[in-house]
């Protein structure tokens, strides 16, 4: 009894959330059933150009099996499509014409995946919105399971991907917003779902003092990771702290872990350190007043989940349904919708150190009750035995 | 003492807040309300990054940031002071009469005229744009009301039916209670027959062992009587 894992890209060194999220689903489950990994030769996810060889190769364990993209993404071709198709009225063939210029386009992968359907007893298909997803769901709908990783952006109201949303056995949701989401978009709700998530390695030792002193950071700080973009929120996040500061005086530091792809504002408060390790990384939160979480697109946020981890508090974008629907229901942290919120929940947590902690502990006691690997690693093996593949 | 812990308040802390019972909508609730009540409330509203799809070398990271304020900028003062700024100040006011004709004769109208219908005109075509993008989600959104109140009627028409269902079950729970009376009562007379019966078969027996002690004595008396008829004889 196998199951294989479909996703755009695969590797060790490949940080994509949705990517990193396959690959330590498929390492944990990897523990009770058999697990191959269905992937592309792609590692650049603008353009999809074929880096790792094609073929198998094994990585932690597990089988992975590469298939070459044959066409590479022109970035400028295809925001050129996609704006097209977002602001005018346009046929199904359009759609399918912008899925095709997204990629990663690998017919090879889809393929293996009609020849060998019955060597799967399921294929476990992650993010929504690529090529590998949607021809791969309508080649194994009956053995296909699907992450959809979907965040609230302009894409997921195209047809292709409401008819797509009925087609798979069962779903495995990110978050209740998510499902929500879907199901309002598609009406899908006989296709059996559970919100699942991914659980997170936190390290057994952490240290604020380590991370001050490798990075010279004194004071109070607030702690941003993930990548510096403007799909992330950072423009709105820098001008509100800059803002922050003048209006009140605080001497609190932003400090930002990540790579970036934007001009990152000089102010001595304004720390960046670039992208750092995993063990600077749980070092840093466990020294932060509190995470902040600025973006407006999120399927499921794992660092708001790493900061749970360790007790932090969480400042989340209210524009973010899936960050503000976390926030109330752990009571883990604050959000904010303008400068004026923002200011307010910032002040009030910076001023009090019992509802930092409190909340801190209420996000920590959410995410024991969710996202143990535990917890999701049954999840998984719920939804297969549901499905009638018991391991 | 038992119960909920009196509500705390920091000092310093704006809000009362239960830390034992930390809920984040009603802190939210606060904040919002403060903020909305602060004399530096923004109507300044964030704006979504349209396409997060788009890749990022497409993208133009500093065209929706807002210009952050100049750290450490010094404060803006509306006059500047001392001798040379006053006498510029009095030239500026003495030749404000002529400034047309120096413009006049120092830009070319035309091009200035020519500079301002181009203008007018991008401006023209964007609004064209944004009046046809507009358009076009007046549609969707029209599209998706048609939609949504059809919905509304479905599920409207599932609930009057769910409602006549309620009063149908109403009914037959009525119905029901008055079935489990009479069960009730034919309960209670069945239990009465039984020791009715119970009653007249003891009287049965009574009457039988009357009958049978009567019989004995009829018996005896014949055989007296035929005894004395015989002693009679003799």
């Amino acid at each position: 009894m196998t199951i294989a894992f479909v996703v755009q890209r695969y590797g060790l060194e490949i940080n994509g959330g949705a990517e990193l999220h396959c690959r330590w689903v498929a390492e944990h489950m990897r523990k009770y059933l058999p697990v191959e990994v269905l992937t592309s030769c792609a590692h650049d996810y603008i353009t999809w150009r074929n880096h790792y060889p094609e073929g198998d190769e094994v990585i932690n364990g597990i089988t992975v099996r590469r298939f070459p993209v044959t066409k590479p993404r022109s970035p400028e071709k295809f925001g050129r499509l996609q704006n097209a198709i977002l602001e005018n009225e346009h046929a199904e063939k359009d759609e399918l014409a912008w899925l095709e210029e997204e990629g990663p386009t690998s017919p090879k992968l889809i393929h293996f995946i009609r020849k060998h359907a019955s060597d799967y007893d399921y294929f476990i298909f992650f993010s929504y919105r690529y090529y590998h997803s949607y021809w791969g769901i309508h080649a194994v709908p009956g053995k296909s399971i699907l992450v959809p990783t979907a965040e609230h952006d302009p894409v997921i109201h195209l047809k292709i991907f409401r008819d797509l949303f009925r087609m798979p056995r069962a779903f495995v949701y990110n978050s209740e917003e998510e499902r929500a989401m879907i199901q309002s978009l598609s009406r899908n709700e006989d296709v059996p779902g559970l919100v699942v998530g991914v659980g997170t390695e936190v390290p057994s030792s952490y240290s604020a003092e380590r991370f001050r002193r490798k990075h010279e950071v004194k004071g109070p700080y607030i702690l941003y990771i993930g990548r510096i973009d403007q799909n992330k929120g950072c423009p709105h996040l820098f001008d509100h702290f800059l803002r922050f500061k003048k209006d009140t005086g605080s001497d609190v530091k932003l400090v930002l872990i990540g790579n970036t792809v934007l001009k990152i504002p000089s102010h001595p408060d304004v720390r960046f350190l670039g992208f750092l390790s995993e063990e600077d990384k749980f070092d840093a939160l466990s020294g932060a007043e509190l995470l902040v979480m600025p973006s407006f697109y999120e399927s499921l946020s794992m660092v708001t989940l790493e900061a749970w981890a360790l007790g932090r508090p969480v400042l989340a974008n209210a524009r973010c349904e899936v960050l503000k629907g976390q926030c109330l229901r752990s009571n883990g942290g604050l959000f904010y919708e303008n400068y004026g919120e923002f200011r307010e929940a910032l002040k009030l947590i910076l001023s009090d150190p019992r509802l930092r902690a409190v909340l801190g502990e209420n996000g920590k006691a959410y995410y024991s009750a969710n996202y143990t690997w535990d917890i999701i690693e049954h999840k998984y093996l719920a939804i297969m035995n549901a499905l009638g593949a018991k391991p | 003492m038992d119960g909920p812990m009196p509500t705390e308040t920091k000092p310093g802390a704006p809000f009362e807040i239960d830390y034992d019972h930390v809920n984040v909508a009603e802190i939210m609730a606060l904040i919002q309300k403060a903020a909305a009540e602060a004399p530096l409330a923004e109507a300044w509203e964030e704006t979504a990054p349209r396409d997060p799809a788009q890749p990022a070398s497409t993208l133009s990271p500093q065209a929706s940031m807002p210009a952050p304020p100049a750290p450490g900028g010094t404060d803006w003062s509306p006059e500047p002071q001392g001798l040379k700024p006053k006498l510029k100040r009095i030239l500026r006011k003495i030749m404000r009469p002529f400034f047309p004709v120096m413009r006049l004769l120092a830009f070319p109208v035309h091009e200035e005229l020519r500079a301002a219908v181009k203008s007018l005109h991008d401006t023209n075509v964007r609004l064209d744009n944004l009046y046809r993008l507009l358009h076009l989600q007046a549609e969707k959104f029209e599209r998706d009301l048609e939609i949504e109140r059809t919905r509304l009627e479905i599920e409207q028409k599932r609930k009057d039916r769910g409602e006549h269902r309620l009063d149908l079950i109403e009914e037959r729970l009525k119905d029901l209670d008055t079935s489990m009376a009479y069960i009730r009562l034919l309960h209670n007379l069945d239990h009465n027959l039984v020791v009715e019966l119970t009653k007249l078969k003891i009287e049965t027996d009574t009457l039988k062992s009357k009958f049978r002690i009567l019989e004995k004595d009829q018996e005896f008396l014949q055989n007296r009587e035929k005894a004395l008829e015989e002693r009679t004889s003799k």
